[in-house]
């Protein structure tokens, strides 16, 4: 088991490494983040010298060649350093602190609406394979259709609407925007709940789009096992239905789902960069969206190599969920 | 004070499809008494499966169910699905057709039997349920069973995964135990060991037993009473002494003649259907030349196959070999059938790929009428295809199911160039050929039965005239009476045709009537090769006398002196104080 998960990890750094490496390029190829020294954006010409030495400082000089641009950078990596955030922001802020910074605030809401929507996704499918065609069955299969048919966009609208009409029924409601609230004293339990309360509403909607597509699949897999013979045999030993579903149908159903739960990691990424910008975190989409439009390279390829490390890490835990639920892989 | 354990009265079940209802059973009726054996016998799709789920009340939900079942005197349809679960695995008990599949796969197989004893006695401890697996194990004969208690399915082999099924069966010492097909999926001699503990196991816990079956064979040294069913319908029902040696029913005698015996020397006096046909085969093959003045069509010398057994991910090392084909020799003439019998994992299939491979093999060499397959170019190999063909074992996966019958028979012939009207003029011969009609030719396999699926396996062989079919346990998948039609067509085109058979079976019966030779194969090596008739009268090899005593005979008196006590009842003495 420990070779195997060495082995496992070794692979998975060759595949950050490229990964990350492929950003590089296409991103120092592609942007033009010294378009800050030139009209439109400069007003007044900039001096030979003072350009270099800028372009320089943040490792984005066209005149150097992009391999040697490429080798500063992974010369850098090596030493664990990012370079720093470039493009048409000149705050020249370190991509390794802004991470830091932003990862935190990020990943409680990815890692949150992934464990819960696959929590949500495989129970509710369960219920809609167990009772197949039942009412139940087809309200979460009408559901779970709806809320995959609909941009995630519009259910963070749908999710704050509501809360607005409750907050403007009832008087309560949940924090609109913003993961903390800054005028409160930070560390006070003000300022604890209102975080907590703030998390709610981007969770539901990464926990309802994660939910929905796990439930389908889930539902999939465990129609196959309702089918089974060693199912059969666990009634025949007198096990009740419910009883024979969740001693041995649960655990057989959940073997191929643990191969999803890399993906979800990724869709729940996905999902965070609209969730971010609409509820006005300053997390890791936010920043990925923003390097991009700023020609920021650095900044980009950090943030590949974050989601690249998340989904890698991801899949390792769902080898291991593997490895875990059946004996016959390890 | 009746001694009854079940009574089924007038049960009919229906299931509804897309377009009508599917009678499953119909109106069917018996009872078994306490101690006693029935056999329900029948084809595929007779309704055999479906009455003994019904009895055990785990028919698909959509089944509807008429009339009574009465277990012990207790109505099972007037009772819910707790009640039933308390019934189950405790007062009856069944043991599935396939053991790979019955039991969970991440589970450990003593904590699966464990499991059932604490179903149903809550307050026996883990501990000691642990303990009580360990012994079932150990009463099935799993050998070193502690250790096997902790090992999962996928590590047991077929026969001893069947041993657990029936240690869990018994674990909570049933009144009745069903047994759906058994052993269909074992080798004939685990399938004997398997029949002797099923029946030392009923007769030591005195328990009824309902054995479902389509073979014959099993039935006659294991039953006291048989019911034969087809078509959803009871056919006959009766003594096991009546149905095999008086048989009122027309079926009931087919059903028996269709079953090949190894006991009668004379094929004519089995009134079997493909031992009659075998004897008329019989006197033709005696016109033939000599076999020594016969051409060679196939020799094989030396053949050896030895698969590595690796470990490691990124450095592969070699820790063993596993010895598949281990240095075989013999050779096939024109005209004759080479059986090739042995259990699953002798080989068999192995040397058989070899010979089709038409390669130069890892060692030894093989000549195809006189040809080295070493020294064959591409076009030589293509060329060859025709000449060596074969016919595989389940007719359902081995045929094309988007392509019309005619389709298939015709595209080995487009890559040997045939023009147009001649395939579609062989088409109509083929078919005729294997007992089927021209105007088959543009239906779709679905549209086709197993046994009729399985002789348009055998006219795909025979399209392009070949010199040698390999067939691989052609008849396994198929129903007794189909078989029996099927080994007749082919002894007949053998006998017609002049083609050579290379026939790989695990079943010795089979191979009996249609043989002139038979190599009984083991461990990758022929422990024995000869002629049938002395191979059969006259086995040289313990093997080949293992295999002969495995095959079960349609015979209840023969049959019960074959038998011997296999189960350890010790585990069994005092098993209620014990807990």
């Amino acid at each position: 088991m420990l070779r195997f998960m060495s082995i496992r990890t070794l692979t998975y750094l060759i595949l950050a490494f490229v990964a990350s490496s492929f950003a590089y390029l296409l991103a120092a190829g592609l942007m033009h983040p010294e378009a800050i020294l030139y009209p439109p954006i400069a007003k007044e010409p900039v001096p030979l010298e003072t350009a270099q030495q800028y372009l320089d400082a943040r490792n984005i000089n066209p005149d150097v060649p992009l391999f040697q641009r490429y080798a500063n950078w992974l010369g850098g990596l090596v030493r664990g350093d990012l370079g720093v955030t470039t493009g048409t922001n000149k705050a020249m802020v370190p991509v390794w602190e802004e991470l830091l910074n932003r990862v935190p605030i990020s990943l409680r809401l990815v890692l949150l609406g992934t464990i819960i929507g696959t929590v949500l996704g495989v129970a509710l499918g369960m219920v809609s394979a167990v009772r197949r065609r039942s009412i139940d069955d087809r309200a979460f299969t009408f559901g779970s259709f709806l809320i995959l048919a609909l941009p995630t966009p519009v259910i963070i609208l749908i999710v704050q609407q509501i809360n607005q009409g409750v907050l403007d029924l009832t008087g309560w409601g949940l924090p609109a925007i913003n993961p903390i609230n800054p005028l409160l004293e930070p560390g006070s339990w003000d300022a604890i709940s209102y975080q907590i309360k703030a998390l709610v509403m981007p969770t539901i909607v990464l926990t309802a789009t994660a939910a929905a597509s796990y439930s389908r699949y889930m539902k999939v897999t465990a129609l196959d096992v309702l089918g089974s013979d060693y199912l059969r045999t666990a009634r025949a030993k007198g096990l009740r239905r419910g009883q024979a579903m969740t001693r041995h149908g649960l655990r057989m159903a959940l073997i191929p789902m643990g191969q999803y739960f890399a993906f979800a990691v990724g869709a729940a990424f996905a999902g965070s960069l609209f969730v971010e910008l609409m509820f006005n975190w300053q997390g890791i989409g936010r920043f990925a969206i923003s390097s991009i439009s700023l020609a920021d390279v650095n900044g980009t390829v950090g943030v590949v190599l974050y989601t690249a490390v998340l989904t890698l890490l991801s899949a390792t835990l769902a080898d291991f969920l593997q490895g875990v639920l059946d004996p016959r892989v390890r | 004070m009746t001694d009854t354990v079940l009574t089924v009265n007038d049960l009919s079940v229906s299931f509804p499809s897309e377009t009508n209802t599917v009678h499953a059973v119909q109106n069917l009726s018996y009872e078994v008494r306490k101690g006693e054996a029935l056999a329900i016998v029948g084809e595929s799709g007779s309704g055999k499966s479906v009455s003994s789920l019904a009895v055990m009340g785990l028919l698909p939900v959509n089944a509807s169910v008429s009339g009574r079942i009465d277990l012990l005197g207790r109505n099972m349809f007037e009772l819910n699905d707790r009640q039933l679960s308390t019934l189950r695995g405790n007062t009856v008990s069944m043991v599935f057709q396939d053991p790979l599949s019955a039991l969970t796969p991440v589970y450990e197989v003593g904590r699966q039997i464990s499991e059932v004893v604490r179903i149903h006695h809550p307050e026996v401890s883990q501990a000691k349920a642990d303990a009580r697996s360990v012994e079932l194990l150990d009463s099935v004969g799993i050998p070193d069973p502690s250790r096997r208690a902790k090992q999962y399915p996928h590590e047991y082999s077929g026969g001893m995964r069947q041993r657990a099924m029936i240690a869990m069966a018994i674990a909570n010492e049933p009144e009745l135990i069903i047994a759906d097909e058994p052993t269909t999926a074992l080798d004939v001699t685990i399938q004997a060991q398997v029949m002797d503990l099923l029946k030392s196991a009923q007769e030591m816990l005195g328990a009824a037993t309902v054995l479902i079956t389509h073979d014959m064979g099993v039935v006659a040294g294991f039953a006291d009473r048989v019911l034969v069913m087809k078509e959803s319908r009871m056919v006959e029902e009766g003594d096991v002494e009546e149905i095999f040696y008086r048989p009122r029913e027309k079926y009931t005698r087919d059903l028996l003649a269709a079953v090949p015996r190894i006991d009668l020397d004379d094929p004519s006096e089995s009134k079997s259907i493909a031992g009659s046909a075998m004897a008329k085969v019989a006197e033709v093959s005696e016109t033939l030349l000599p076999r020594e003045k016969r051409p060679v069509v196939l020799e094989v010398t030396d053949l050896e196959r030895i698969f590595p057994i690796t470990k490691g991910a990124l450095i592969r090392k070699k820790i063993g070999e596993q010895r598949a084909v281990d240095g075989i020799s013999f050779d096939i003439r024109e005209g004759e059938c080479l059986a090739l019998v042995g259990e699953s994992g002798s080989g068999k299939t192995t040397t058989l790929l070899e010979i089709m491979q038409l390669r130069k093999p890892q060692k030894g060499t093989i000549r195809i009428n006189g040809k080295d397959t070493s020294s064959l170019t591409r076009a030589d190999r293509a060329t060859m295809r025709s000449d060596v063909t074969v016919v595989f074992q389940d007719p359902m996966a081995a045929l094309d199911p988007r392509m019309p019958i005619s389709d298939i028979l015709k595209e080995p012939m487009q890559v040997q160039g045939y023009s147009k009207e001649r395939m579609n003029e062989r088409v109509d011969w083929l078919l005729t050929t294997v007992g089927l009609t021209p105007e088959h030719a543009s239906r779709y396999p679905a549209q086709f039965s197993g046994g009729q699926r399985q002789r348009v396996g055998v006219a795909r062989a025979l399209a392009c005239e070949p010199k040698l079919i390999v067939l691989d346990e052609p008849t396994s998948a198929l129903d007794v009476t189909v078989q029996a039609g099927v080994l007749k067509m082919l002894a007949d085109l053998r006998s017609r045709l002049g083609v050579s058979f290379l026939f790989v079976s695990h079943d010795l019966s089979v191979v009996r009537h249609i043989s002139d030779r038979i190599a009984v194969m083991k461990s990758g090596k022929l422990v024995e090769i000869g002629d049938t008739a002395n191979v059969f009268d006259d086995p040289r090899h313990a093997y080949s006398r293992e295999l002969l005593a495995a095959v079960p005979i349609p015979d209840p008196a023969k049959a019960r002196a074959h038998r011997s006590t296999t189960i350890d009842a010790e585990a069994f003495s005092g098993f209620g104080e014990s807990r």
